[in-house]
């Protein structure tokens, strides 16, 4: 055996430039494949973190919305939402639960330019420039939009979103008062600024007029067109807007992790909410059922392509290897060596540049993640505009335990099955047919 | 010279052309008592109509049950009219919409919502949306203008509603932009009433259907309905119940009430 691991050494060191390329191509396999990793579980983690943040771990709609909600959305909530919070913050498992109620109605900003331009001199607005008057008799200047919110708890969101961190300008909006926090881009559509109040006219959930004087008190950039075209209003005053008092749209449950929301669910379904509602766990939202798969099977292409390639390449190398050495493999078997003992020293030549070359393609890696880790990559705003919810526009990559297990197996795996077709023919060859060649 | 066979049968002959000439004058007889109601034209009937709907100026307070979604909101409402389309409406209850006032000058309508501490003003189309939830647009609320003028009517037939003798009128607009191009109204005989309304789309389409189950005579000639309950076809499961009280007709009201600058005066 001593002679047969020398021997594998020994034609390792042979020839260097072929064994340099051996291992170059390991490790560019098993690099590859952590580096896809760290960048994809960054993805993943990305999309999750949205996901969860518009659907909570587990999600609390109205049993009869929860039929279609597509068609009965605005037309059923949660009831007795006190109770139902109550009870569900005594739940084991259960860290944060936020309620929101989805408004929205006409809005109104009416202004002058002297008050737009000293706004804009404060600091207190997104835009630069001044707005066009409406009518040039009058002094005052209205901006008008159809828009569209959110009432939420803002202290209970601020433990599971980052809703807070995103405030551009002002502040975010208590937990009662008639405060208004802005998207950027509605902000800029209205010529709002902090101070500006804005006047909402609805529709209560019975179809009554419903109009609402709100002061802006803060303006997000949630980096996404469509987001940024909302608003973020206290629920008292969504629920008083809408009247709904003690009632919500839906509740989102959040506990230790993403992945445990079955648990989390069964949990809930056990206890008396006084309330005819839908449990369900986040994969089940219609945008997770859809995107969830999709991701899945566009890692298991990219990740099988990477593979491939790698294996292909390595495959390559060691048949070559095998090839350019054929009169050596007859000599040693005229010399009384068996097709076995052939076919071992190939195998362990293969495990040896498999584990030296995916031990150092999976550190050249980790140190080439660096700045995806730290810095990220910037898409820009383009890509996530049309996902509704919020989402950074720098992906992070994540690095993960797994992903350098699998970096390393796979370069191992790919080059002893790489090394075994060119090791058993090989060990088939001819003796005699070989020295007489 | 006729035999006695023949006699008879001459005499019977004459007896029966005697009953059956006199059961014709009879019938002739009847016709002619009938005539002066049956003489009363679809217009004439409408007219009477308009001049128990019609008014001056009119002050009512209102008491509004809404029944939408299986519950029943209540709100009251005092209301100021004058002529066919001058109206200022003021929301008393509940808590939620006590302030909310509606003022009709003609074509255009305003509403004060103190929430908002605004006064804004609605486009035309915005009259015929639902107002404040219930069943009734807001022009079915604020108008007060004659029938007569705007459609053109036809006696269809006698009906009884709720037990009373009715005409039923078809009605079709006069000129294109009616809210409601096609009406069927059953009009009390006797009061001159309408104790049912369908409001129907240009389509055909029914829309409303508007039920009055109480009449009160006001005055020497003014009979009104005090209780109506309207059925917005298009929604499921919904009605409006509007009950009027403490009416008070020819009422001296000041201009200042149909002002924009009173809406948002306390």
């Amino acid at each position: 055996m001593s002679f047969l691991i020398r021997l594998g050494f020994k034609n390792i060191g042979r020839n260097k430039l072929r064994s340099a390329l051996t291992l170059v191509a390991v490790a560019l396999c098993s690099g590859g494949i952590l580096m896809f990793s760290v960048l994809f579980s960054g993805i993943t983690n990305m999309f999750l973190e949205g996901l969860t943040t518009q659907n909570g771990h587990v999600r609390i709609i109205d049993a009869e919305l929860a039929k279609n909600e597509r068609l009965k959305a605005g037309y059923h909530f949660v009831q007795n939402v006190d109770h139902v919070l109550k009870t569900l913050k005594g739940v084991k498992g259960v860290q944060y639960v936020l309620p929101r109620i989805e408004t929205g109605g006409y809005m109104e900003h009416s202004f002058t330019r002297a008050e737009e331009k000293k706004a804009i001199a404060a600091k207190r607005c997104v835009h630069k420039t001044l707005a066009e008057p409406t009518d040039p008799k009058s002094k005052k200047i209205s901006k008008q939009t159809p828009g569209g919110g959110v009432g939420m708890n803002p202290d209970a969101e601020k433990s599971v979103t980052d809703l807070h961190k995103r405030v551009v300008r002002g502040r975010m909006m208590k937990p009662t008062g008639k405060e208004i926090v802005l998207g950027r881009l509605l902000a800029e559509r209205l010529h709002a600024c902090t101070g500006s109040k804005i006047t909402m006219i609805g529709k209560t959930v019975d179809d009554s007029m419903s109009a609402v004087t709100l002061t802006v008190v803060g303006i997000v950039n949630m980096g996404g067109s469509m987001l940024d075209k909302r608003f973020y209003i206290n629920l008292k005053t969504a629920q008083h807007f809408l009247d709904l008092p003690n009632q919500v749209g839906s509740i989102l449950v959040y506990g230790k992790d993403l992945w445990e929301s079955t648990t989390l669910r069964r949990r809930i379904n056990q206890v008396d909410l006084k309330s005819k509602v839908h449990v369900a766990e986040w994969q089940k939202s219609p945008l997770a059922a859809m995107a969830l798969p999709m991701l899945k099977v566009f890692i298991f292409i990219l990740g099988g392509i990477i593979m491939f390639v790698g294996g292909v390449g390595l495959f390559n190398t060691m048949m070559m290897s095998v090839l350019e050495r054929q009169d050596e493999v007859g000599i040693m078997m005229a010399l009384g060596l068996h097709p076995g003992q052939v076919r071992n020293a190939f195998l362990l030549e293969g495990f040896v540049y498999g584990v030296v070359g995916a031990v150092s393609g999976v550190l050249i890696a980790m140190v080439a993640s660096i700045p995806l880790l730290t810095t990220g990559i910037s898409f820009g705003t383009d890509a996530t505009s049309k996902i509704p919810f919020p989402m950074e526009t720098t992906i992070k990559g994540s690095l993960s335990l797994d992903g350098i297990l699998i970096g390393l197996a796979v370069g191992v795996l790919m080059t002893i099955i790489g090394s075994i077709i060119p090791a058993v023919r090989a060990s088939h060859l001819e003796p005699v047919e070989i020295l007489r060649k | 010279m006729i035999s006695s066979l023949q006699r008879w049968t001459l005499l019977g002959a004459v007896t029966v052309g005697l009953f059956l000439a006199s059961g014709v004058m009879a019938e002739e007889k009847k016709e002619t008592k009938k005539e002066p109601t049956k003489a009363l034209t679809a217009l004439q009937i409408i007219e009477r109509v308009d001049k128990n709907q019609v008014f001056g100026t009119r002050q009512a307070f209102v008491t509004m049950r809404i029944k939408k979604r299986g519950r029943i909101r209540t709100k009251k409402i005092e209301s100021f009219s004058k002529g066919a389309k001058t109206s200022y409406m003021k929301f008393t209850y509940p808590s939620r919409d006590k302030g909310v006032k509606y003022l009709r000058l003609g074509d255009n309508l305003w509403m004060y919502m103190p929430s908002a501490e605004k006064t804004i003003k609605l486009s035309g189309h915005m009259l015929r949306q639902s107002m404040m939830g219930s069943d009734f647009s807001y022009e079915d609320m604020l108008d007060n203008s004659a029938l007569k003028d705007r459609y053109h009517f036809k006696i269809i037939k006698s009906e009884k509603i709720d037990g009373n003798d009715c005409y039923l009128i078809e009605m079709n607009q006069k000129k294109k932009g009616e809210t409601y191009p096609k009406r069927r109204v059953w009009v009390d005989k006797k009061t001159y009433v309408v104790r049912k309304s369908e409001m129907y789309a240009l389509s055909g389409r029914l829309l409303k259907v508007m039920h009055m189950s109480k009449v009160k005579k006001y005055g020497e000639d003014r009979y009104y309905t005090t209780k109506m309950r309207m059925q917005n076809k298009l929604r499921k499961g919904t009605w409006t119940e509007t009950v009027l009280t403490k009416i008070r007709f020819k009422v001296p009201l000041d201009n200042e009430i149909f002002n924009v600058r009173n809406l948002t005066s306390e």
